[in-house]
Formats: C-alpha cells, sequence, structure tokens
C-alpha cells in the first residue's frame, strides 16, 4: 500500500477552479517531483494534502486512512512532513526550541538525525531562527519538519531564496533524507533541478497533472522539452 | 564539498557574530540551568517574602492585599497575552465570577472561605471553556467580544430578577466570615500562586507551544501542535486565576455590589500593569503591578482623570513600541552593556 494516496482532488479557491480531478500516489521509498510553471497549481496541492485548505472533492488517504477531513496537526501526526515555502520556522525561537516543537508530536527532544543530517545547526542551536541566514533558516525548517519523524515529507521550493551553491548542498541532502525511509514530494521552480533528484515527476499545467513519468521519459519526450527546458 | 557548503552560508546581519559569541560564553549549560532555577526562584520567593513581612511596616493591608490582586490579575493577563497575542479586555468577567462563586459557596454551601475560593477559581475556568468559541477570533475582535461577554455576565449576576440567587444589583455580604489575617495569608499564595504558574508555563511544553503559535500559527500546526487546545489551555488557566483573586476580593472586602467587580477598569488595570512591565516575562507583571498601582493609590485617587489618561497612553505606546515593557527593556539594555564589555576587554 502506498504511504499517499490522492484520488481525483480538486480545489476551489474565491470560487476559481484551482486544482482539478489530482490524482497521484507516493510511496516511503520514492522521490517524486511536481513540477510546472508560476500559479500552475503546486503549492495548493502540497497545502491541500497538508490540510491547510479545503478540498471541493476527492480523498486523501495516509497509511490507507482517509485524511481529508482532518486537519493538519492530525496530518503530522500520522507521519507527514512539510516544509512550506518562506523561511518555515519560528523566528524568535531559537534553533533548538524549533527542533523541540518540531518532535512534540512524538514527545522526542532527541536532535541527532537532524544534527547528523544538517551538521551546520549543531553550532546555532543556542541563536534565534530569526537571526540565521537564508540558507540556515532553511535547514532549520528541514530540521523541524524531520523532528516528528515522517514517512513522507513534502518540500515546497527548496531553491526559493537561497544561492545556487545553497541550493545545490540543501539538494545533496535529499537522498541522505530519503535513506531514513522517507518519501520526497518536492515541488520546486528549477526543473533541471528537480529532474537530477527525483525518481518520478508530475507534470502540473493549470490546475491538472498533464503528464508524469520518470525524468528519463519526461525528456524524451519533444513537447516537455520544449515548454519546460528550451533555453534553460 | 565541504568548501563550497561553507560558501553558501553566508551570515544574514553582523549581529550573528555576537550572538555567537555569547553563545559560547554560555556553553556551560548546566550552570546556565542553574542560573536559570535560581532566578525563578527569586522571582516567587522575594515578591512573597515581601508582601509577608509588609504589614509590620505598613498598616494599609487593603492596599497591599489589592497590589497583590492586580499582581495575580497581571500575571493571568500574562498568560494569555503574553503566551498567545489575545489581548482580553473583558478579563474582569472571570474575576467577577470569581468573587461570585466564593461568595455563593460561602453563603449557601458553608464551605470555608479558602474552599470557597478554589470553587471561584474553578467556576471562572468553567466559565472560560463555554466562552471557547470567543478563541475563533482574532485581535481587537477578540479583545471586544471578551469585553462584551464581561458586561454579559455583570447583567446577568446584577439582574435584579435572579435577586434569590445572586442578591442582584443589591449586592453580596459574606461579612460573617471576615478574617483580615486570613484574607492576607490567601493574597499571599495567590500572589506566589500566580508568579509560579507563568514560571511553569514558561517551562513546560505548553509555553513553548504557545511562544510557537504567537510566532506561526501555521508552521505550529504544520509542527502537529494542536493550535486550539494549546490556546484553550491558557485561556482556562488564566481565567482561573482571576476567578481566584475575585475570590480572594471577597473575602477581603465581604460587602459589594456586582458593579465593584465587574468594573471594566480591572481589566484595563491589569493589561496596563502587565504591558507596562512586560508580557512574556515573569517579573514584568509584578513590576508593572507594584510600581502602577503604588502610584495610582499614592496620586491617583485624588485626580484619576490624569490616571485614565496616562494608562491609556501606556497601552497605545507598549502595544506599539516597547512590546517586551520594562522587563524587556533592561534586559536589552544589560546585553547592550555586556556585549560593549565585552568587546573591551577583547
Amino acid at each position: 500500500m502506498s504511504k499517499l494516496v490522492v484520488e481525483e482532488l480538486s480545489v476551489s479557491l474565491e470560487g476559481k477552479r484551482v486544482l482539478e480531478g489530482i490524482s497521484f500516489e507516493v510511496d516511503t521509498v520514492d522521490i517524486v517531483g511536481i513540477v510546472g510553471a508560476n500559479g500552475a497549481g503546486k503549492t495548493t496541492l502540497l497545502n491541500a494534502v497538508a490540510g491547510l485548505i479545503q478540498t471541493t472533492t476527492g480523498k486523501i488517504s495516509l497509511d490507507g486512512v482517509d485524511v481529508s477531513q482532518l486537519g493538519p496537526e492530525e496530518r503530522i501526526r500520522r507521519s507527514l512532513g512539510y516544509v512550506p515555502d518562506g523561511p518555515g520556522v519560528f523566528r524568535s525561537l531559537t534553533v533548538r526550541e524549533n527542533l523541540m516543537v518540531g518532535g512534540m508530536v512524538r514527545g522526542d527532544e532527541d536532535i541527532e538525525m537532524v544534527i547528523t543530517l544538517f551538521p551546520d545547526l549543531k553550532n546555532c542551536l543556542s541563536m534565534l531562527a530569526g537571526s540565521l541566514s537564508a540558507y540556515q533558516r532553511r535547514q532549520c525548517a528541514f530540521g523541524r519538519a524531520l523532528m516528528s519523524r515522517p514517512s513522507l515529507l513534502m518540500i515546497d521550493e527548496l531553491s526559493l531564496g537561497l544561492s545556487p551553491i545553497s541550493a545545490d548542498a540543501l539538494a545533496r541532502t535529499l537522498p541522505d533524507i530519503a535513506a531514513y525511509q522517507v518519501g520526497i514530494i518536492l515541488v520546486e521552480q528549477d526543473i533541471d533541478r528537480t529532474l537530477s533528484l527525483v525518481d518520478r515527476a508530475y507534470v502540473i499545467e493549470g490546475g491538472s497533472i498533464v503528464v508524469d513519468g520518470s525524468p528519463g521519459e519526461l525528456l524524451s519526450q519533444g513537447s516537455f522539452v520544449e515548454k519546460y527546458l528550451w533555453g534553460s | 564539498m565541504r568548501s563550497e557548503e561553507k560558501l553558501g552560508d553566508i551570515p544574514a546581519k553582523s549581529g550573528d557574530r555576537q550572538m555567537t559569541d555569547k553563545g559560547q560564553s554560555l556553553r556551560g549549560l548546566g550552570s546556565l540551568l542553574k542560573r536559570r532555577n535560581l532566578k525563578d526562584l527569586l522571582a516567587v520567593v522575594v515578591p512573597v517574602v515581601i508582601f509577608s513581612l509588609a504589614p509590620h511596616f505598613y498598616s494599609n493591608e487593603i492596599l497591599l492585599i489589592s497590589i497583590m490582586i492586580y499582581v495575580a490579575l497581571a500575571e493571568g493577563v500574562n498568560i494569555i497575552y503574553g503566551f498567545t497575542g489575545y489581548l482580553p479586555f473583558g478579563y474582569v468577567g472571570f474575576y467577577g465570577v470569581g468573587a461570585y462563586a466564593t461568595s455563593l459557596a460561602i453563603l449557601d454551601f458553608n464551605l470555608p472561605p479558602e474552599v470557597s475560593i478554589i470553587v471561584g477559581g474553578a467556576i471562572s475556568a468553567l466559565v472560560a471553556l463555554v466562552l471557547m468559541p470567543l478563541l475563533r477570533l482574532k485581535g481587537s475582535y477578540f479583545a471586544i467580544a471578551t469585553l462584551a461577554a464581561a458586561e454579559a455576565l455583570y447583567a446577568i449576576i446584577g439582574n435584579p430578577s435572579l435577586k434569590s440567587i445572586t442578591q442582584g444589583p443589591y449586592g453580596i455580604n459574606i461579612g460573617s466570615v471576615y478574617s483580615s489575617g486570613g484574607s492576607y495569608v490567601v493574597a499571599v499564595v495567590l500572589l506566589g500562586l500566580s508568579i509560579l504558574t507563568v514560571i511553569a508555563v514558561k517551562r513546560s511544553k505548553l509555553g513553548l507551544a504557545l511562544r510557537a503559535i504567537k510566532n506561526d500559527p501555521v508552521s505550529a500546526s504544520l509542527s502537529g501542535v494542536n493550535v486550539v487546545v494549546e490556546r484553550t489551555k491558557a485561556w482556562l488557566i488564566s481565567a482561573a486565576i482571576a476567578g481566584l483573586a475575585g475570590g480572594v476580593f471577597a473575602w477581603t472586602i465581604t460587602i459589594f455590589y456586582p458593579s465593584a467587580v465587574f468594573d471594566i477598569s480591572i481589566s484595563v488595570f491589569a493589561i496596563v500593569f502587565a504591558l507596562f512591565g512586560g508580557v512574556g516575562t515573569t517579573m514584568g507583571p509584578v513590576i508593572g503591578a507594584v510600581v502602577l498601582y503604588g502610584l495610582y493609590s499614592y496620586v491617583g485617587v485624588t485626580q484619576p482623570q490624569y490616571f485614565q489618561l496616562i494608562f491609556g497612553a501606556i497601552i497605545v505606546v507598549f502595544v506599539l513600541f516597547v512590546p517586551k515593557g520594562i522587563v524587556g527593556l533592561l534586559g536589552t539594555a544589560i546585553n547592550r552593556l555586556g556585549s560593549l564589555g565585552q568587546r573591551q576587554r577583547g
């Protein structure tokens, strides 16, 4: 059974249909990418899966349990992790406190795994998250999300606000995270980077999945390359 | 690879280096914990000892009890406003309910005053539970809605048609249990308890969750924190403290009208004292209540209009510009001096 099953998901925001008939599955061994242009509905999709916005129709299941009617904190308890775009940290809390909030669900304050994945955080545990660099803050947000030991981690805009070097460094930790039996859903503007990281990608256009496949399959389709990679 | 990662690791501000330095100087976690324990211990012991001894030096016990009640109320406001950002202008409602519940427990059930005060706190928490939907509101809507709720409670309890139960507008008389020594002792207990509660909340997981929620409610729920449940806990604790404070007031005064315990200026005072001293801190509300209520009793009683003006100004100025109050200002000043000294030594 797949970890996450999304069936025929539709979302309307302020009367406008933003997502239409989205279906996909992710398992705990997968790294799955969701790509598409600005405004295609990528972030909306993650927010809907996390329970931050109401879905109009469709079903979201985690481990075979329908969570469509549950609030975000209940879905996190069912081992879903989410690193939203933007800072995603508690700015006026220290890094250590950020991690502790993340671990509250399990009642565990063991930060060993996070420090192993992000050694840079070790030296700024007692600093306020708001005083960190953008890169450290992003690491802190990852750490916070991983503290609840999710078996599925959703990442919105890995590279947003980061220098290409930092974004690459952060991208290199994804396989390490996946090695902890964490499935990953990656939403990312940079399609080159996404395709280099994922096992499978879904392409969203105008709120619907238009094509999906492995990076190799997508790259062999002329229309996909023309639309998303031409000139980049 | 390592060097690349370091390149990406650009400090956001020049202040970062200072903070790391400070972190290193405090590296000994043990000594840090001990220092925090000592600070918290002093925060409870010092006010309790001072107020326990105060009657030997100052004869106006009613004033001393009033100050202690205001410390408790300010700490109660601290718990709901300081930790969640919800400003409860109708906070007095819980105080009034506590005063009435305490009095009725004495009159109707012949319970001893000390037990009745606990009943008052419990009933106030119960009323807070009923008013829980108010927590769905935000900002000024919440402030206004709690104000309306307090007025509604006043209108119910002070209603002439409930004369057989609450004595309505004719007031309460529990003069038969009057005991100046007894009420002073429970006031000191209330003082200590309210400070202790803030320390306990601050140190607990509840405190951490509440700070996270205040910082960013969406990220908090994405960390699995149940925003509604945690806020409700703070709301109930805060209401219980106000109920206890109302009970202590009732036992101290023994004869009072509903207008005395549902007076909106009690809310305003508690909020002003908490803001002035510093919300989110342990000692801020204590300092705020002692300094401002002392000042008010000294000069304000003869010219209350100036104090309304001053208190109004304090709310505006402190909410906008000094969110951490006097204690926060002092803390910043001490930190600045500390890092200045460090730099000179270095």
